[in-house]
């Protein structure tokens, strides 16, 4: 076999070419649904497929350019998004089978409304783990997300389904959601890049949420340009989400390709050198060299983050489904049910105790970056694992394979710190990897312009899909 | 607040009553074991020092953090 990178246009070249008239919408985004009937059926990625109305969609585009008016400068792009985004009469299943029996959505997620602005064409709605709880997307009610480079493994979670739709191609973005890894880890696994913004930079309106603290919106693509492309168009301020921050959009893609010069790049040490696979740290370590990093950074009190964000989650999770915990329990997925019954057990004290926790972490935290600009970190302790494995062995302990993903995920994720997981260039035949480029709160222009100059330098990129001959 | 095993037993039990929960015995010893995980985190919490006047806030919250 040979590896070779699917022939997916960019963004940026569907954008051009359904803008100038060269071609029709209905061309790209009729494209990704042949490749969505062609490769879903072994990968699992969609659980609803929106023909209609993405063909309606791309109609309406050509109307828009026949008229002589802007389309959008996401014209004709088509996108998937995580199935807890609403969708304009579609039931949000946020991966449950409880929610499958609600009311259709009345209108689209915020998110879904500014991309379709930009005139981008949702294709469709992808697989997760059930409530955004897992790590894996195995997901008992709706079958597991395979990963595109090895069908027989898990594609992460518990965005899996959005990543593994833009790494086999299907679509060149996809929406996820974020909240102690589940784009970043889905974004390793898969080889694809994946951004998760500054907490209350993109809108959590229409969505389905799980542990509000934490919960945040976010992206997938094929290339750090085209994750550039998505974040800003779905940037804005939106008073509907009271999480969201008054902020105006600050594009970063006029910005991406100012280089590095001047940042500051350090290298998470510590905890983020310990309990995973060697391969992952030498990852990382390649990412370095390739940008001339050298500083080691000790992040503080990492298990106490790590401890805080997990009970914070656990409760505030539990909250939110208690009626249906209370009379539904038998369909909740067997993979988040115990879960979510023993945050609804956890004693005040220990949340409140996290909540001020937090608060000193987040100070401490910002003292770092005013020493450094960017941080390099393992996305996850390891490469896609078997699906339905259920521990994995580092060394001589054993974990829990699907929870120890957020390993190094999650103590960033709880101080809402923007970050991109980009795919390190692989190893020949290895499965694929991601780096975090972690900023500094509302600078995602340093985690983006470091990502570029990282693939620029062939550090980073989109994991070829092994090709028959 | 750390557990003998009976008494993590008769917590979950007589706090899922009190919520309205139906906790079935089959289901009993995975939650033990995640609630268990759940113990050992706060307790790590409950060791830090914090100070007095450090305030609950959600992260970046425009009306706390802006």
């Amino acid at each position: 076999m040979r590896e070779k990178t699917e022939a997916v246009p960019s963004v940026s070249s569907i954008a051009a070419s359904v803008r100038s008239g060269y071609v029709s919408a209905t061309e790209p985004v009729q494209a990704a649904l042949d490749r969505i009937a062609d490769k879903d059926g072994s990968v699992n990625a969609f659980t609803s497929v929106l023909s209609e109305r993405a063909m309606a969609q791309a109609r309406a585009i050509d109307g828009v350019i026949a008229a002589g008016r802007d389309p959008g400068v996401l014209a004709g792009v088509p996108f998937a998004v995580k199935n807890l985004y609403d969708v304009a009469g579609l039931t949000t299943l946020a991966g449950s089978r409880i929610a499958a029996t609600a009311p259709a959505a009345g209108r689209d997620a915020m998110l879904i409304r500014q991309l379709s602005a930009a005139g981008a064409v949702l294709v469709g709605a992808t697989n997760m783990d059930e409530y955004a709880y897992g790590f894996s997307t195995q997901n008992s009610h709706y079958g597991a997300t395979r990963n595109p480079h090895a069908p027989d493994r898990v594609a992460g979670g518990s965005s899996g389904g959005s990543a593994a739709a833009v790494a086999s191609g299907m679509v060149p973005i996809a929406l996820g959601s974020d909240t102690n890894g589940s784009i970043r880890v889905p974004a390793a696994l898969c080889g694809v890049f994946g951004l998760k913004p500054t907490y209350g930079r993109l809108s959590r309106d229409g969505t389905a949420l799980f542990a509000a603290s934490f919960d945040h919106m976010g992206c997938f693509a094929r290339s750090t340009a085209d994750l550039a492309a998505a974040y800003d168009a779905a940037q804005g301020p939106d008073p509907a989400d009271p999480a969201a921050a008054r902020r105006e959009a600050e594009p970063v893609s006029p910005a991406l390709n100012q280089g590095i010069e001047g940042l500051r790049i350090g290298i998470a040490a510590g905890h983020f050198e310990s309990m995973g696979m060697p391969e992952v740290f030498e990852a990382v370590q390649r990412v370095a060299n390739a940008l001339g990093a050298t500083r080691r950074i000790e992040l503080p009190e990492v298990d106490g983050a790590r401890a805080a964000a997990t009970i914070m989650t656990a409760a505030e999770g539990a909250e939110l489904h208690l009626p249906d915990l209370r009379t539904r329990l038998a369909d909740f997925d067997t993979n988040t049910r115990h879960l979510f019954l023993a945050g609804a057990m956890v004693p005040a004290a220990w949340y409140a105790r996290a909540q001020r926790f937090r608060r000193r972490f987040c100070a401490e935290v910002a003292r770092l970056f005013q020493e450094v600009d960017v941080i390099l970190a393992p996305a996850t302790p390891y490469p896609a694992f078997p699906i339905g494995q259920f521990m994995v062995k580092i060394g001589s302990a054993d974990y829990l394979a699907s929870a120890h993903l957020g390993v190094f995920t999650q103590p960033f994720s709880f101080a809402g710190l923007p970050v991109i997981a980009a795919p390190v260039t692989p190893l020949q035949g290895a499965l694929p990897l991601g780096v975090q480029i972690v900023a500094a709160p509302w600078r995602e222009d340093h985690a983006f312009r470091v990502a570029l100059a990282a693939e620029q330098l062939g550090a980073v990129a989109l994991h070829p899909l092994r090709q028959t001959n | 607040m750390n557990m003998a095993d009976n008494d993590s037993s008769e917590y979950l039990r007589q706090t899922a009553q009190r919520l309205g929960l139906t906790l079935p015995d089959a289901e009993l010893a995975r939650v033990k074991l995640v609630f268990g995980n759940l113990e050992r985190l706060a307790a790590q919490l409950r060791d830090i020092p914090l100070a007095d006047d450090a305030i609950a806030a959600a992260v970046f919250c425009p009306r706390s953090g802006e």
